[in-house]
């Protein structure tokens, strides 16, 4: 009985406890400020740092570097370059190129972007972007992420560094 | 005290045990499975249920649990040499009995089924268990199968003589091929090979009468484009992507749907016969 009433005893003061700490949430002081402005955060020069390939359908995802197919050590890795104007070009020495020729560029949202669109006269392309860059960013990851029918095949992951902008 | 403690630690076990094996009507072992090795698949027919899909076979068990249970399986295809009809199983679809209401058949995926690794892996297996007969038993009130079962595969790691990166690829993907020559046992001249000794027959096929060959096989050591480059330790690979290497030999309209390819190097020619072609499926996506 004294082993019950010990337990109840307890359980009111974690109870309590809870309730007190629930009440202590300090209150959010200042402004949070204006978003990112994702556009501003894509505008320069990028410069290709490495290429992969990522296997889906591998138990553990494996992942291969091909980026010597890109990055020779001799010529230019691929350099995109983002206008203000909403304009786009693609320098590539070597390896396959994944972004057209050039044209104009924009996102699918632009406070809130996914996917990175780049229109050119040939083609319309569409990348997942691998995460937010902001103007002090210093590296980009552009994702293009492929299907067949309901199955997601590979990812093939551009990896870019800001050269100026 | 403790003995009430132990008893409920004995029970927490035992739910624990309970829930993670209550899904296993049917798996494969080993998992992760290569499509081109010996896989055994199990039915376990004490998880079945009675009544689901008007299948009956778990209660027929229970009555006569010595009757022979044969498999029926339709997913990724058929299999190569057929299930038989309804009423009158194949004899080769009859499953082992390896346990109290347990089931198995041992075979090589990729040749039992007539599909590739990748068709394997899309579609997982789809089959149920059932009597010779699987119409409704005298006596009983459903059918004699066991309700539709379903397993994902999940493919092996693979640490072959030859390996294929991805494992689901269309003609414009990156593919590398991996070529381990400490495991060649087939061909005792290709056995040794030093770092500038590694070559690659590749053939595009475009459907079952067009073919194209990127060198005839005695010029192949002449073609940079088709040397594996040493990875050390007696291994070699080379990535390429089909459609950019096969397009100056391409009509317009021609899309690759399998590469056909086996491993060359100088000196050395393979018996008499039809050549040791491995093949690269690539999947249709349009």
């Amino acid at each position: 009985m004294k082993r019950k009433q010990h337990a109840l005893n307890v359980a009111l003061l974690l109870v309590s406890a809870s309730l007190f700490f629930s009440g202590c949430k300090p209150t959010t002081e200042g402004e949070i400020g204006d978003p990112f402005d994702k556009v501003q955060g894509m505008m320069g020069t990028w410069e290709l740092s490495s290429f992969t390939q990522q296997d889906l359908n591998s138990p553990v995802k494996e992942t291969r570097d091909l980026s010597a197919f890109f990055i020779d050590g001799v010529s230019t890795p691929i350099q995109l370059t983002f206008e203000e104007d909403r304009t786009y070009t693609v320098a590539i020495e070597t390896g396959k190129n994944y972004f057209g020729e050039g044209g104009t560029w924009g996102f699918d949202d632009d406070l809130y972007p996914t996917f990175l669109e780049l229109y050119s006269t040939a083609d319309t392309l569409s990348y997942n972007l691998g995460g937010m860059v902001r103007e002090f960013d210093q590296s980009m990851r552009i994702e293009y992420r492929r299907e067949c029918g309901t199955a997601a095949t590979n990812i093939y992951t551009f990896e870019f560094n800001r050269i100026n902008g | 005290m403790k003995t009430r403690t132990n008893a409920l630690f004995a029970l927490v076990v035992g739910l624990v045990i309970g829930t993670s094996t209550s899904a296993q009507k049917v798996y494969v072992l080993p998992s992760p499975t290569d499509a081109n090795s010996e896989m055994t698949l199990f039915i376990d027919m004490n998880q079945s249920e009675d009544g689901i899909q008007n299948n009956g076979l778990s209660g027929i068990l229970d009555a006569y649990p010595d009757t022979a249970v044969y498999l029926w399986t339709w997913d990724p295809s058929g299999p190569a040499a057929g299930n038989g009809d309804w009423d009158n199983s194949a004899i080769h679809q009859e499953l082992n009995k390896v346990g109290p209401k347990l089931y198995s058949m041992t075979f090589v995926p990729t040749e039992y089924y007539g599909v590739d690794g990748p068709q394997l892996f899309s579609r997982g297996i789809s089959c149920l268990a059932k009597l010779r007969n699987g119409m409704e038993a005298e006596g009983f009130p459903f059918e004699a199968k066991s309700e539709d079962m379903h397993v994902d595969i999940i493919p092996k790691l693979c640490d072959a003589r030859l390996c294929v990166f991805p494992e689901l690829r269309e003609p414009d993907d990156y593919i590398t091929i991996t070529y381990d020559n400490t495991k060649e046992s087939l061909y005792e001249g290709l056995q040794g090979m030093e770092e500038d000794d590694c070559y690659i027959y590749l053939l595009g096929k475009v459907d079952a009468f067009t073919s194209v060959e990127l060198s005839i096989e005695s010029e192949v050591t002449q073609n940079p484009d088709l040397k594996l480059q040493s990875m050390g330790d007696g291994r070699f690979r080379t990535t390429l992507i089909p459609e950019d290497l096969f397009a100056p030999l391409l009509a317009e309209d021609q899309v690759l749907s399998e590469i056909w390819y086996y491993i060359v190097r100088e000196g050395f020619s393979y018996p008499p016969g039809p050549p040791p072609f491995e093949i690269i499926s690539l999947l249709d996506c349009e």
